[in-house]
């Protein structure tokens, strides 16, 4: 996008939502958008010294919002710019970053889908114009070029950031400003991630399956296409009906405790027994109502319990396998084809850096991707959630940054370790070359160890905070127990 | 009837040193043909009928029937192999030309008769619609793929420009179809397939004769015998190659037929022709030049395509070449088959044969036409090879291009040795066990099948028995699109073919399904060419190639006109006299079986040349009698070791002559001397120089002081006994795989040790780069992104890698034997102009040793010093994971290459197909002889000189090193010792048996599950007492009957803490040194002191009676109210009376242990307890959703009780399986153990082992761990996910066996609702466990494994919760922690356990150790 020296890059802050550590819960354990959390401000401690510092050697950087910033499916809207708001305010954007880029997640896809409906309709002028609010935007033009987000703009103006941010989706697309000689040609390209994961293409599954067989490759504008919609539906609007806390969704509600899960399963598997045994007009009798609920509860049990804990142990590990195909066909076919298109002179050879979010577990690697010749360097800049009531987790936050000529490093702010401890923030990188060589890294780690203190005191801050937040998750499950009516001794 | 064959050609070299009556190399022939199968045979045959003077040259042998290979060792003797990147790697002259490519490879035949002599001889015509078939030209736009001649218009009534040619060659070829009256099951079970499939079976003419008699040219033929060895050549002389009718009819002709000639090219111009042959493995150079006004080249697709190529890139001719190499089409050909069929789908464990394997070295059973028919197949005699046919939407209403046939088939019988291992392999790792509902028969069947393989006995026979002769051979056929290329490399001076990505594109998927679905309606495993298959790149193969020479209406679309003149690259202008007549010329896929149409092609063009000659034929053409009848069976090979006997006989006959003789006095004895002394004369003039003066001045000494009555005869006598246990152990009957190890077994006991070495070469390609610190770890392997960074940044490196071991038995049987690794590597890096190379010798080589850190995996290991300080290590995993196949597990290494001064480089080099069939060449057992002759036959001298012979044959060692010297593969080669070498060979079958075992208990599946390898591991007792310690027992009896004990190890007088297991596992499993040398969690508080007691309680298996039953029928209650006071109450009272500290005790208690004590605690039934550890299950359970599904289904209720004694029965009887109704009547007690591999018929306690294994195949594991462990089966059926298999060595996992054991089925009831209700109930169902909290206010220290899937991590953490709330006092006292990446047991057994979590449980134990 810009031509600054550095771009950091965030995402997944899910304000508004009760697990997100930007949200403060009150005793009864709602939001309470008024107050700015401890790990903000413990962040903002750490993290303005260390980007000041880094502005000293690179300018004032870029800042890249890589989605779900806020959470609309599971917290209200309002609730959401509020904290947003506060956070923006607490780090104080407005003097630290220069251009601010906003690539929508799931959470907040809804906010691009506005954004489109009202440059059809005319509203958006200038570089948004309506047929650049298409289904998807370019990667590679600079911000001045693209449209923006106005419910971010106003969110941000209430934090004291007069800029406007510019809007990408589903991928923004980076060149280097500066290149080493001889050295191969690179390009970066930041996505949310939910693309990578099956259930947020379902409906391209689906058409593929009606129509025998799937569209290859995939592209931005159709993937976008056929499954925004979903999207929206499914995860970025229920937040808006307000019962928000007490009351989420069915795959939420599954995912609160191990408990909860199995007390949904057998109101379900009630509902189940009561619409079979109507439904197929089975005999009165005690035997085959006893073998009607066994055998819905069994059914229930192995189909969403063993999907809710497939998903409980999935967070065990960086990167499901599936998801890891996922990533490899994201690349191969939606990014590849947008580099075609706007970076004709891109060959297999070039570097390619890739970053993107809504895993909530911060990682660096490399991965062979077909069609690249050389791995391609992959971040993930983690999230600021916790997603069940375990601690025992790889979650965590991560900051990207890049410089010009695109070298790249990451502030691994905070992480869950497995077990239940949290790691402090490190320095870690995917870079092709090596870390002694990578004067990025370097400039990272200096500032990091400079701040050093503030770093500690936001462990011991996110540490307590994620056992509230595991408190949180225990009140929730309890209450769903409670209302499936989960008695002892009563299956 | 059998047929005896004249020969009816000479090879080149004998006709260079002496030329046959006729022939003049030296002058110019009206026509020379190169190459003799249908083209070929056909070309020479219509000249020689106009009188022309014909020369034919072939490059193969003539091998007559009766000489075709019969035996695996004759077959390999009869292969050529050439792959693309080596070029030849074999030098016989062999009848099988194997081509092997990146692609597509090829088989063809090679010998007087060409490809006649080993295809499957089906006379089919293609749909007719093809010739009017279009194409997309260069252009774009749509042309004829057939030349105009051949397109018509066709003259009225005609289907073809064909017509009569095609008529002609079935006539001259004797096409037939194979006679109603002939019934072959393999035939039945197509027919099958066909109904299935909604289709019917064709019989189509084939060339094969049923009739003893003359063909059409006259030559007798005997009828088939049904032998089905059509395809490794007819011994019977039923079927009509070319050997048999054109070409001996040219012969009778004035044709001239020169063998073992290989044409290399083709020179000159219209009319003028030269044509450079030689010796067949000779340089062309060496060869002659020899002139002709025509010449034909028929040399097979390949063959006449590399003749032309080579040509015009040496510049020898001028042609058209763009087209030249380019139309090749492999014609559709798939390969398949349907194993274990049981198309009679009989339900009781019985299934009809198919019987698709040919009879190799049994006799068929003879048949006498016609009147033996109607006939049924035996084992021996499937019929011909392809007998029938499927047409798949074939024909009008279906475009032509979808036309498809299947076909039956028969694998050539030399290969019968060897199919029975390949099938199994296939069938356990591809084949689907459980997709029929005959699972129990097809598995027993293939378990069979397995354990005859193991054992190595029998095997000849398996190809012919259950299950493998119930697989259907299928040869499928149908359109590909033609665009591979021939290509000529001048480096290897070889053709190869060049099609990128073929395999993976159409026809190969469809195909596959189709014949997928043949299978099915047979109830067969359909097994795919094992290389069609992601792992080897959709490798497909072809027997039917054609094009490369097209024909065209101009050389814009081929090589030769419609009459096969070959184009001269000027206009549409065609050579006079230079002709292509083979498959080369066809220009797309025939969609059936080629010959008919080449030999119909062959026909008009040579009718057309003769026509435009204006020749003529002559009269009194003569028919062919180069065969005649003969009376009796064929000749039949024999095994090859029976061929050591007589030479055994001979030997032990004339020793004990002279040991007779030397008794009978000493003159006699003198004259024996005498004869000794010449023989041993002979042997010592072998010798030269100063061997052999040395060796005459002590045959001399030898001579003069020989003691013949007291020393020589004895010794001769001792010989003649030792030889006479060797032909003892020959002269038992059985085939040669009993003999063998009866042979060892007495050469053993004789000599000693005879261990044979074994040494091969292996070249890997690939690339390294330099790893960057940190990446990798998260989601990618670091040796796949490192060789991909090293692809990107040209970092190649390639390793030659030379195997040897001087024990081969030891390198398979014992892990920790090494071989010796020498080789070459070779890297180049960027912008260094030359390659780094390292020679490297002195390196190790490990074998599939297992790796003790993971359960079911197999390392194989490489290690070197590299010259300068560098090392090179690489290592192959062979284990199941996600994405993993056996072949690139074993072709895989992860590389890491250590130069000094610099940072590793990591990566990794493989091993590609072609290199491995280079590498299996390279192969060698061989036995080692350290003794050289000369010192043997030194020390014989000398003994016999000193009277010391006697003593010296006595000597095993002696003997020893002669038998070493006899084996010696070089000396067994040279001596033509026929029966040695095949000792030696079946010695080298041990090797390639051992890789298949692994790769079978890898990946087998199902079946290497049932095989219950863990069972057959050699087993020491897993739980020894810890060092230092003796166990002493407590056993008792509780006040209602059940048994419990306490074990003690006294380390010191820390403690004392009582630890308990779970369910169903021993307490001792905290003592098992698995993990050795880590120390056992008992080992450690042992070793720091503790007084260590390990608590039995009634529900573990420690407690078995004396009939070996344990307690049963008890609740979770009992535990709590019985079990557990007597526990902390005998171990505070035993260490008053020891004067030990007695007030209160630790406890650390697992899974069931840890909720029992929590619940007796929490119920006031026990106290004393200072400080508690529990394990993962606590009083506050939340259940992973195996272990809920299995509650809310009930199942404990009917484990324990049964469904019904009735319905049991009546399941149990129309399943037809006994043990089922057994299993289905309840059971107090259920077994975790479990020992039963399937070996020969069960008994009914087997059967019912083996009916729990097979229902628990399918047991969920986490994703990732299935494992091939029937009793951790057992353990995950019954449990849930008891631990993460990737913490456990693989002696723990093996060692399951011991831990763990019966367990009752009642108390499941229990659990069952406490799992519902998520917290601990009495028996009844009562909440009655929870109202005091204030008994647990101690210290409690909760663990958990944040991977237990049996009870979630969150069980601990309610627990936890519960009591800081109920005694918010006491909060801190209530500690919990949970580790990383493990489970549920393995918190405590786990192979990292002492490391990760022990420390941890040391800790809090410590904190408190002394009250």
């Amino acid at each position: 996008m810009g031509t600054v020296g550095l771009t950091v890059v965030l995402s997944d802050f899910h304000a508004g939502a009760a697990e997100s550590l930007l949200t403060v819960l009150d005793a009864s354990y709602r939001p309470d958008p008024a107050q700015v959390s401890p790990t903000t401000q413990a962040f903002a401690a750490a993290f303005v010294p260390t980007i000041k510092a880094l502005a000293s050697r690179y300018g004032k950087p870029d800042l890249v919002l890589l989605g779900d910033v806020l959470d609309l499916s599971l917290g209200r809207p309002e609730d959401a710019a509020r904290i947003f708001a506060g956070f923006v305010k607490a780090i104080g954007v407005g003097g630290l970053f220069g251009t601010i880029a906003f690539v929508p997640g799931n959470h907040d896809h809804a906010l691009w889908t506005a954004e489109r409906y009202g440059a059809t309709a005319g509203a958006a002028k200038g570089p948004g114009d309506a047929a650049f609010w298409a289904h998807s935007s370019p990667a590679f033009k600079p911000p001045t070029a693209m449209g923006t987000t106005t419910l971010l703009n106003a969110i941000l103006a209430a934090g004291g950031v007069s800029a406007k941010v510019a809007t990408y989706y589903p991928n923004m697309g980076l060149l280097p400003q500066t290149a080493e000689a001889g050295a191969a040609r690179r390009l970066a390209v930041l996505h949310h991630g939910h693309f990578i994961e099956s259930a947020y293409s379902a409906m391209s599954s689906l058409l593929a399956a009606m129509r025998d067989k799937a569209v290859v490759p995939m592209t931005a504008e159709r993937i976008e296409k056929e499954n925004g919609s979903w999207i929206d539906f499914v995860w970025s609007t229920l937040g808006d009906d307000g019962r928000v806390g007490a009351e989420v969704t069915l795959a939420e509600e599954l995912m609160v405790t191990g408990g909860a899960s199995y007390a949904l399963q057998g109101q379900v598997a009630g509902m189940l027994a009561r619409q079979v045994q109507a439904g197929l007009g089975l005999p009165v009798s005690g035997l085959v109502e006893t073998w009607t609920n066994r055998v819905c509860r069994g059914v229930v049990d192995a189909v969403l319990g063993s999907y809710a804990d497939l998903e409980r142990f999935d967070y065990e590990s960086y990167l499901s396998s599936a998801s890891v195909d996922g990533l490899q066909s994201y690349l191969t076919q939606v990014v590849a084809a947008q580099l075609a298109e706007e970076v004709p002179d891109h060959g297999p050879g070039d570097h390619l850096t890739f970053i993107f979010g809504h895993t909530h577990k911060a990682f660096a690697d490399a991965l062979v991707v077909e069609g690249f010749t050389a791995p391609v360097s992959v971040y993930n800049s983690g999230g600021w959630v916790l997603d069940t009531a375990d601690l025992s987790t790889v979650e965590g936050a991560g900051v990207v940054f890049l410089d010009d000529a695109l070298n790249s490093a990451m502030v691994q702010v905070y992480g869950l370790t497995g077990g239940e401890a949290v790691h402090p923030a490190q320095v870690i990188s995917a870079d092709p070359q090596p870390d002694e060589r990578n004067p990025l890294f370097q400039a990272v780690q200096k500032a990091v160890t400079a701040n050093a203190a503030a770093w500690g005191t936001f462990s011991t801050t996110v540490a307590a905070e994620l056992r509230k937040k595991q408190d949180f998750y225990m009140a929730l499950g309890d209450r769903v127990e409670a209302r499936a009516a989960r008695k002892p001794g009563v299956a | 009837m059998a047929v005896r064959m004249t020969r009816i050609s000479v090879s080149l070299a004998e006709a260079r040193k002496a030329p046959p009556p006729g022939l003049d190399l030296g002058t110019t022939f009206d026509a020379i043909v190169v190459g003799s199968g249908y083209g070929g045979a056909i070309a020479a045959a219509k000249l020689a009928e106009t009188g022309r003077k014909v020369l034919l040259l072939e490059r193969g042998r003539e091998i007559l029937p009766g000489d075709y290979p019969r035996s695996l060792a004759q077959a390999a003797a009869e292969t050529q192999i050439t792959t693309a990147e080596a070029g030849r790697l074999t030098t016989a002259n062999g009848m099988l030309d194997l081509r092997i490519h990146k692609d597509m490879s090829v088989v063809l035949g090679c010998g007087l008769g060409g490809t006649s002599l080993i295809n499957a001889n089906v006379a089919l015509e293609p749909d007719t619609r093809l010739f009017e078939e279009m194409e997309e030209g260069p252009d774009g736009k749509p042309r004829p793929v057939w030349p105009a001649a051949l397109r018509g218009p066709l003259p009225p009534g005609a289907a073809t420009m064909l017509d009569a040619e095609y008529a002609e060659a079935i006539r001259t070829l004797d096409s037939v179809p194979m006679p109603e009256a002939i019934v072959l099951p393999k035939l039945e079970s197509l027919e099958v397939s066909a109904k299935a499939m909604g289709h019917k079976v064709h019989r189509m003419p084939i060339n094969v004769r049923f009739e003893d008699g003359p063909n059409h040219f006259g030559n007798y033929q005997a009828a088939c015998t049904l032998c089905g060895d059509c395809c490794s050549g007819c011994n019977y002389g039923a079927k009509n190659t070319t050997l048999m009718n054109y070409l001996p009819y040219a012969k009778a002709n004035g044709a001239i037929l020169l063998t073992e000639a290989q044409v290399h090219w083709v020179a000159g111009s219209d009319g003028n022709w030269s044509v450079r042959v030689a010796s067949f493995g000779q340089a062309a150079d060496e060869g002659i030049d020899l002139s002709a006004t025509l010449v034909v080249l028929a040399a097979g697709t390949l063959g006449s395509t590399e003749i032309l190529s080579r040509s015009v890139h040496l510049g020898k001719v001028q042609v058209a070449t763009g087209w030249l190499g380019k139309g090749f089409s492999g014609n559709g050909d798939v390969l398949g088959f349907g194993f274990n069929a049981n198309w009679t789908q009989a339900g009781d464990g019985t299934a009809a044969p198919i019987f698709s394997i040919g009879a190799g070295t049994n006799t068929p059973e003879p048949v006498t036409p016609p009147s033996a028919y109607p006939y049924m197949a035996g084992p021996y005699s499937p019929g011909p090879c392809i007998a029938g046919m499927i047409k798949v939407t074939w024909g009008e209403g279906h475009p032509v291009r979808k036309g498809v046939v299947i076909e039956d088939g028969v694998g050539p019988g030399p290969l019968s040795m060897a199919y029975p291992a390949i099938f199994f392999g296939d069938d356990a790792v591809n084949g689907s066990q459980l997709r029929f509902p005959d699972a129990a028969r097809r598995l027993q069947a293939l378990a069979g099948l397995g354990n005859t393989l193991l054992s190595g006995v029998g095997v000849e026979s398996l190809a012919y028995t259950t299950p493998m002769a119930q697989m259907q051979s299928y040869l499928l056929m149908s359109h590909d699109d033609a665009a591979g290329q021939i290509v000529y490399d001048a480096a290897t001076d070889a053709v190869k073919v060049e099609w990128p990505g073929v395999g993976a594109g159409a026809p190969f998927a469809r195909d596959n399904a189709l014949l997928q679905a043949a299978s099915d309606a047979i109830w067969a495993d359909y097994l795919a060419n094992p290389m069609w298959s992601e792992a080897f790149g959709w490798k497909v193969i072809t027997t039917h190639p054609i094009g490369g020479c097209r024909m065209a209406d101009d050389p814009a679309s081929g090589v030769v006109n419609s009459d096969c003149q070959v184009f001269t690259g000027s206009g549409t202008a065609v050579h006079d006299g230079l002709m292509v007549c083979d498959g080369a010329v066809i220009p797309g896929s025939l969609g059936v079986n080629p010959l008919l149409t080449i030999s119909a092609v062959t026909i008009r063009a040579m009718d057309r040349l003769i026509a435009r000659k204006g020749w003529r034929k002559v009269t009194g053409l003569k028919p062919a009698a180069s065969s005649t009848a003969m009376q009796g069976p064929p000749m039949q090979a024999a095994d090859p070791l029976t061929a050591i006997l007589p030479m055994a006989k001979a030997g032990q006959a004339w020793l004990m002559d002279r040991v007779e003789r030397i008794a009978l006095g000493p003159a006699q004895a003198e004259a024996v001397k005498e004869e000794i002394v010449a023989l041993l004369q002979g042997y010592v003039d072998t010798f030269k120089g100063r061997d052999w003066l040395a060796l005459e001045a002590a045959l001399d000494a030898a001579e003069l002081t020989a003691r013949m009555q007291t020393d020589i005869g004895p010794a001769l006598g001792e010989l003649a006994a030792d030889i006479a246990q060797v032909i003892a152990a020959l002269e038992t009957g059985g085939p040669d795989s009993e003999k063998l190890p009866r042979l060892e077994k007495v050469l053993t006991g004789i000599v000693g040790d005879l261990s044979s070495g074994l040494s091969f070469t292996e070249t890997m390609k690939g690339f390294v780069s330099t790893p960057l610190p940190g990446r990798g770890a998260a989601i990618s392997d670091p040796y796949v992104v490192a060789e991909a960074r090293g692809r990107a940044e040209g970092r190649a490196l390639d390793g030659v890698f030379m195997v040897t071991t001087a024990d081969m038995n030891r390198l398979v049987k014992d892990p920790d034997h090494k071989a010796q690794l020498s080789g070459v590597l070779t890297l180049s890096l960027p912008g260094q102009a030359q390659p780094e190379i390292l020679h490297f010798a002195g390196g190790t080589f490990q074998l599939l040793r297992e790796d003790g850190a993971a359960v079911d995996r197999f390392l194989m290991v490489y290690d070197a010093d590299l010259p300068g300080g560098g090392k090179f290590h690489g290592y192959k995993t062979l284990e199941r994971r996600e994405g993993s196949n056996w072949w690139t597990d074993l072709t895989v290494l992860a590389t890491t290459l250590t130069l000094p001064g610099q940072a590793p480089m990591k990566g990794q080099i493989r091993l590609g197909v072609e290199d491995f069939v280079q590498q299996v060449l390279t192969v060698k057992g061989e036995v080692t002889a350290d003794r050289t002759l000369f010192s043997l036959v030194m020390l014989v001298l000398r003994k016999v000189a000193l009277g010391e012979f006697k003593a010296l044959v006595a000597d095993p060692d002696f003997l020893n090193a002669v038998v070493r010297r006899l084996l010696n593969s070089s000396y067994a080669a040279t001596s033509g010792a026929e029966g040695l070498a095949a000792l030696l060979g079946l010695r080298e079958m041990e090797g390639a048996q051992f890789f298949a075992n692994q790769v079978f208990r890898t990946y087998g599946g199902i079946a290497a599950y049932l095989n219950n390898f863990p069972a057959l591991n050699p087993t020491k007792d897993p739980m020894p007492d810890p060092p230092g310690t003796v166990a002493k027992t407590y056993p008792a009896v509780m006040t209602d009957g059940a048994r419990v004990q306490l074990t003690r190890f006294f380390g010191g007088t820390k403690g004392p803490v009582i630890l308990a297991n779970g369910f169903g596992f021993r307490g001792m499993a905290f003592a098992a040194d698995t993990n050795a040398p880590d120390p056992s969690l008992v080992a450690l508080l042992v070793g720091k002191g503790f007084d260590v007691w390990i608590f039995d309680h009634r529900a573990s298996p420690a407690n078995m009676d004396a009939l070996g039953q344990v307690n049963i029928d008890y609740t979770m209650d009992d535990i709590a109210a019985v079990d557990w006071p007597w526990a902390i109450d005998f171990v505070r009272k035993q260490r008053s009376s020891d004067g030990l500290a007695a007030e209160n005790v630790q406890l650390l208690a697992h899974c069931l242990g840890g909720l029992t004590a929590m619940m007796a605690l929490q119920a006031g039934h026990a106290s004393g307890v200072r400080q508690m550890i529990v394990s993962q299950f606590t009083t506050q359970p939340v259940a992973g959703w195996f272990n809920q599904m299995k509650a809310d289904l009930g199942l404990s209720h009917y484990i324990h009780d049964g469904i019904g004694k009735t319905l049991a029965g009546v399941i149990g009887n129309e399943m037809g399986n006994p043990a089922l109704t057994k299993l289905l009547e309840g059971t107090p007690v259920f077994d975790l153990r479990t020992t039963v591999p399937p070996q020969g018929k069960p008994t009914d306690a087997e059967a019912l082992d083996l009916l729990i294994n097979t229902a628990l195949w399918s047991v969920p594991f986490p994703p990732g761990e299935s494992c091939y462990n029937p009793t951790c089966h057992r353990v995950f059926g019954v449990f849930g996910p008891v631990y993460a298999h990737a913490q456990l060595t693989e002696a723990t996992h093996d060692a399951l066996n011991d831990i763990a054991g019966p367990v009752a089925t009642l108390p499941f009831d229990q659990l069952a609702r406490i799992m519902q209700a998520g917290r601990a109930l009495d028996a009844a169902g009562r909440d009655v466990y929870f109202g005091v909290p204030q008994r647990m206010d101690f210290p409690i220290h909760f663990i958990s494994g944040a991977l237990n899937q049996l009870v979630l991590p969150e069980t601990t953490l309610r627990s936890q919760r519960w009591l800081q709330e109920a005694l918010p006092k006491s909060a801190a006292k209530f500690t919990r922690e949970v580790f990383a990446g493990y489970g549920h047991l393995d918190c405590l057994i786990g192979r990292n356990a002492a490391r990760d979590v022990f420390p941890s449980i040391l800790a809090q134990l410590e904190r408190l150790a002394d009250g």
